[in-house]
């Protein structure tokens, strides 16, 4: 095989399981590409064990205990954000088969909204190397994809599960397998009354044990999938995605809670896409639509001010293309050219002062944005063990322009053994409709955050024999990110703004541990993640600047997670541990937040029936009912116990 | 399975000895007793004798006190005398207390001692400081913290010049909570308002240990506290409504809706005055209290933080404009009538480039900061108000300074610019007349400094907490 597969293969989080397990699902994509992302970049993809213990759960939880990425939560079905390598959340990039998800206004994803049961898989591009769905990805990339199975009878899919605070989730999966053709139903509901106990420490004189008041949600899914197989090996791909739901927005627990806050979700995705190959050339084409409705209303206890509605509206449309010509194993090169446009509307009755201290303004704002990206990209192994590639994308927004680029190496030191890759890439994010545009306040002066970054990664995988499979990766990587973007106060005015206003050097290693043994009935897997992460501002504003060399709010300089799994017979055990260190809440690190550690496990049975599979499924996460918080002053749930049952046909 | 049996045996073994943990030991009974804070008792008496008595449980016999004196003291031993008491029978175990008696102290620095009670074949070392003038809390600085984040916070810096950009935190290991608009010493204690949290925090002026808490059960944004009576205080709020409050009892008495918002208040006499942003300021008879029909004081042009600073002849003066915002205007209120006298009021001679009077140092309108026009003080005489406006420093230079107004001699003078301040938020004259302005730093979520001032120039710099907005001078406790 190819050297360049090998790369490959190192870049996913292969599974000895997987390869040799015949119960494993081997999915098919329309197309893989090799050159989505530089090949020096480090990419993790969850196994499927791990995706199937999180089914019920949302893409937040699942990144928070099982990645690097740091997740900054306001608690279960609450508004959840991810930052890599510590940058920003609206500097991570989200795709959903190849289609940007990223809301325009505030360019910053709410991972609490997408719940791991509509995905089948879970790729994250660390580092700013992934261009190919344009500028954005300073952090690094969350890619979600669906992806037809042609290989796997089954019809039908049924889960039901229930589990502490009245957490209630149903799903159904129906799938009709034709000759050419495959048709995948998915339905999703979960609700929550999501009022747990923990003691609150910070209200008043003496500790007191309360309940999680407020934090009641339900989440309603639907997506329709359709695969066609064409004569010329072709493949039609369309998938219709929508979601609605309704969350209460808890308060901090330093607050004596008087007023209240929902949201009300609405998102439609849809898209279209063509995939082919036809010897060395390989085409796709995607044509996207997508529709984000939010709805926050406020009110008062006993109608203190009138309640107030904010109402926001963003659709985006994504049209793609995507060409490449393989002449042989050692080159590679193509083209891809991607339009979006990006329609914002929002709408808010709140009141500002103006310059007279008193008129009041009604909020309503309409913006659009045209964005228009071509890349190429060329990958050449010169020699058998070396490949070298190349990216360069040239990004119109609006009336700016932006050239990005990326560059790696990647070395076989010893066959099949140990890999060395390096790579260089630099990148642009260009400001959200919100800090553009956003009354009171946006700038449209802003200029794009941008910088370098640096990775090398040395990645060791070895076969021991038939049973025992090893995996070790560590990377170190070097970024800066200049006229990092902040929403302040701006001179003599109240009203916040947003600013270019900070320089930011990150720097760390990550490091991956996985072990797979198999024995004649006992398998035993051993996944573990360590993040370092040392993010801080480089620019003084002015010279008694305390913030000058500080880590970053909410950026933990420490993270690590370990996962151990047994399966024997049709037993599956699971038992999880994460760690994530202190964080610092304010910029001068004058404020943090403890570290915490939290372990999860689960126990499920696979009974087979005839004709049919039942598989019952008891889980206890935050084992040692350790009080936490991911934000400050939002605390998570205590022990939480979960029980399903999953049959399918 | 022994080793079954083994490791319940293990856990058995463990839940006993936690169990053992629960008996009853010697302890100080800290409720009500003031200053003590765990085993530490920190006293300021200055000028007469102190007696503390502190009541102790645990009591396993009888009890024995020896005092210890820190080696390092300034002054001879015998200052503290410390004897345990069996008040009245042994029917319950916390009939007994520990007695100290304090002699007067008036030095520089602290002194300290240990109390080493014994009872049965425990020891407990009570530790006591007697705090000199320079170890005393000089400024307290009210720091709100950025909103939401939780991080409002009580700075404060000592005589000695030592201060604790968070001492709230220090002491009690609990935040302050959100966003802390303003600190008032009323009956003996502090009570800090913090408006996002809608919480009043009642914290002991000595040891800023927090003693008991008034929580709002209305919506409200509470901002400052002024007395209403013997018992009651009203707090301003920012929900169009006075809150009624009983500082004894510590909690809310009554939400009243009223016409506007009012931000500064303040109590001359029997009267109590509160600035509106758009409606004057209104002013309430405290003995005769009628919330919805205020006397309506007509000041034009008041702004949100403006302050009310009575004189030495109980005259009520806050700054606005007239003139339709053109100029400055000292507005003297009669605080009896609430009238104004406009003989008394002061119209500031501002500037404006091409004027015959735009020259190096005049004044040329409000200062450059939008949270800090109308911000103003007096010295401890309250013979002169220091005011804070913008000025122009020649060439093309401007910057804010300070004036001071004596209200005798009518006489306006330059007293500072305050250079090198990021985000002008505060200020505040100590009692001895010194200069201090509380700077955001840009707003740029970190801390902030509290400057002093003089002659023109920077003379001193204390880190504080998040958005410093207030300083209150603990010399008026007193």
């Amino acid at each position: 095989m190819l050297f360049l597969a090998e790369i490959l293969s190192a870049q996913q989080s292969d599974s000895l399981w997987q390869l040799q397990v015949d119960t494993v699902v081997v999915r098919e994509r329309q197309h893989k590409r090799t050159s989505d992302v530089s090949v020096a970049t480090r990419s993790t993809t969850f196994g499927m064990d791990v995706l199937e213990s999180n089914r019920t759960r949302s893409l937040s939880e699942l990144l928070s205990e099982n990645s690097s990425v740091a997740i900054k939560s306001l608690g279960q079905g609450a508004l959840s954000t991810a930052s890599f390598r510590g940058t920003a959340s609206s500097h991570t990039k989200v795709n959903w088969n190849g289609i940007t998800l990223n809301p325009s206004m505030s360019n910053t994803f709410d991972f609490s909204q997408l719940p791991v049961f509509f995905t089948d898989e879970v790729v994250l591009y660390h580092g700013s190397g992934h261009l190919k769905e344009g500028t954005g990805a300073l952090g690094g990339s969350i890619n979600v994809s669906n992806a037809p199975n042609w290989n796997d009878n089954t019809r039908l899919e049924a889960f039901a599960e229930a589990g502490s605070f009245n957490t209630y989730t149903g799903a159904v999966t129906v799938r009709l397998l034709r000759k050419n053709a495959l048709y995948v139903t998915r339905l999703y509901y979960q609700e929550s009354e999501n009022d747990y106990k923990y003691i609150n420490k910070v209200l008043h004189l003496e500790d007191f044990r309360e309940r999680r008041k407020e934090a009641k949600y339900h989440q309603i899914g639907v997506m329709q999938e359709g695969y066609f197989r064409l004569k010329n090996d072709a493949v039609i791909s369309s998938s219709l995605w929508m979601m609605t739901g309704k969350r209460r927005l808890p308060q901090p627990i330093m607050v004596n809670v008087t007023h209240h806050e929902r949201n009300t979700d609405y998102s439609l995705n849809y898209y279209i896409g063509y995939d082919q190959q036809k010897g060395a050339h390989q085409f796709s084409a995607k044509a996207a639509y997508l529709l984000n409705i939010m709805e926050h209303l406020r009110w008062f206890d006993h109608e203190a001010f009138d309640p107030k509605k904010n109402f926001n509206r963003m659709q985006s449309i994504q049209l793609k293309a995507d060409y490449s010509y393989i002449p042989s194993d050692r080159l590679e090169t193509g083209v891809s050219a991607k339009y979006t446009r990006n329609i914002a509307y929002a709408h808010s009755p709140d009141s500002i002062l103006a310059e007279d201290g008193v008129t009041k303004i009604r909020q309503k704002w309409d913006k659009s944005r045209d964005v228009v990206n071509l890349q190429g990209h060329l990958r050449w192994n010169p020699l058998h063990w070396l490949t070298w590639d190349g990216q360069v994308m040239g990004e119109w927004n609006d009336s700016e322009y932006a050239t990005t680029y990326s560059t790696g190496v990647a070395a076989e030191i010893l066959p099949s053994t140990l890999t060395l890759k390096a790579g260089a890439a630099y990148n642009y994010k260009f400001p959200s409709l919100n800090d553009l545009y956003w009354i009171p306040g946006g700038n449209p002066e802003l200029d794009p955050e941008k910088g370098p970054s640096y990775d090398v990664t040395l990645t060791y995988t070895q076969k021991i024999g038939k049973p025992l499979y090893l995996k070790a990766e560590v990377s170190a990587y070097r970024m800066h990110i200049d006229n990092w973007i902040m929403w302040m106060p701006n001179g003599n005015s109240p009203i916040w703004s947003p600013v270019n206003i900070n320089k930011v050097r990150s720097q760390g290693v990550e490091v991956l541990f996985k072990g797979d043994l198999i024995l004649d009935r006992i398998k035993f897997g051993l996944i573990a993640n360590y993040a370092y992460t040392a993010s801080e501002n480089r620019k003084k504003q002015f010279e008694e600047d305390a913030t000058y060399h500080k880590q970053l709010p909410y950026i933990p300089l420490n993270k690590a997670n370990a996962r151990v799994s047994v399966e024997w017979k049709n037993i599956y055990l699971a038992y999880q541990t994460v760690y994530n260190g202190k964080r610092y809440t304010s910029m001068d690190e004058s404020y943090e937040t403890t570290g915490y550690t939290i372990h999860n496990a689960e126990l499920k049975y696979s009974w087979k029936l005839k004709g049919c599979t039942l598989v019952p499924k008891l889980s206890v996460n935050n084992i040692f009912d350790a009080y936490y918080e991911s934000t400050q002053y939002y605390p998570m749930p205590l022990r939480t116990f979960l029980v399903s049952l999953s049959l399918k046909f | 399975m022994k080793k079954f049996f083994g490791f319940w045996l293990l856990m058995l073994g463990l839940i006993l000895a936690g169990c053992s943990d629960d008996k009853m030991s010697l302890r100080l009974d800290g409720n009500g007793v003031d200053g003590l804070n765990g085993n530490t008792l920190t006293v300021v008496n200055m000028d007469d004798d102190k007696t503390v008595e502190i009541p102790l449980t645990g009591i396993t016999g009888e009890v024995s006190v020896s005092v210890s004196y820190d080696p390092s003291n300034d002054t001879p031993n015998g200052w503290l005398l410390a004897e345990a008491v069996e008040t009245v029978t042994r029917a319950t175990d916390s009939d007994w207390k520990v007695i100290l008696k304090i002699s007067a102290y008036h030095q520089e620095n602290s002194r300290k001692a240990q109390v080493a009670i014994t009872s049965g074949d425990e020891t407990l070392i009570l530790s006591v400081v007697q705090v000199g003038i320079a170890d005393q809390v000089e400024m307290v600085v009210v720091c709100e913290g950025q909103f939401g984040n939780g991080t409002g916070a009580l700075s404060t810096i000592k005589y000695n010049g030592e201060g604790s950009t968070d001492i709230f935190q220090n002491v009690n290991n609990k935040p302050l909570g959100d966003v802390a608009q303003s600190i008032t010493y009323l009956d003996g204690k502090y009570f800090v308002v913090l408006n996002n949290s809608q919480q009043i925090k009642v914290i002991n002026p000595i040891t800023f240990k927090w003693e008991n808490s008034i929580n709002y059960e209305q919506t409200a944004s509470p901002r400052f506290i002024a007395r209403l009576n013997d018992r009651e205080a009203l707090v301003s709020d920012y929900n169009k409504q006075l809150v009624k409050i009983d500082y004894k009892e510590y909690k809310i008495v009554e939400y009243i809706p009223i016409s506007t918002n009012i931000e500064k208040m303040t109590r001359v006499g029997d009267n109590i005055f509160g600035a509106t942003y758009d409606a004057g300021v209104f002013m309430y008879d405290a003995n005769n209290f009628k919330p919805q029909s205020p006397k309506v004081i007509p000041v034009e042009g008041l702004m949100d933080k403006a302050e009310m600073v009575e004189d030495k002849n109980g005259n009520l003066w806050v700054m606005g404009t007239t003139d339709n915002g053109e100029k400055l205007k000292l507005y003297c209120i009669d605080a009896t009538s609430g009238e104004i006298n406009q003989d008394a009021s002061f119209i500031l001679p501002v500037q404006k480039e091409g004027d015959a009077g735009y020259k190096e140092g005049c004044i040329t309108g409000f200062p450059n900061s939008w949270l800090a026009p109308g911000r103003m003080d007096s010295d401890a005489k309250r013979e002169k108000l220091y005011i804070l406006v913008h000025v122009w420093s020649g060439e093309n230079k401007s910057a804010d300074a300070i004036f001071t107004f004596d209200v005798g001699t009518r006489k306006l003078e330059h007293n500072t610019l305050i250079p090198g301040v990021q985000t002008l938020y505060g200020m505040g004259v100590s009692p001895a007349g010194d200069v201090y302005i509380t700077d955001c730093l840009g707003w740029s979520i970190t801390g902030g400094y509290l400057r002093r001032y003089k002659n023109d120039q920077e003379v001193a710099k204390y880190d504080t907490g998040l958005f410093p907005c207030m300083v209150h001078f603990t010399e008026y406790n007193k």
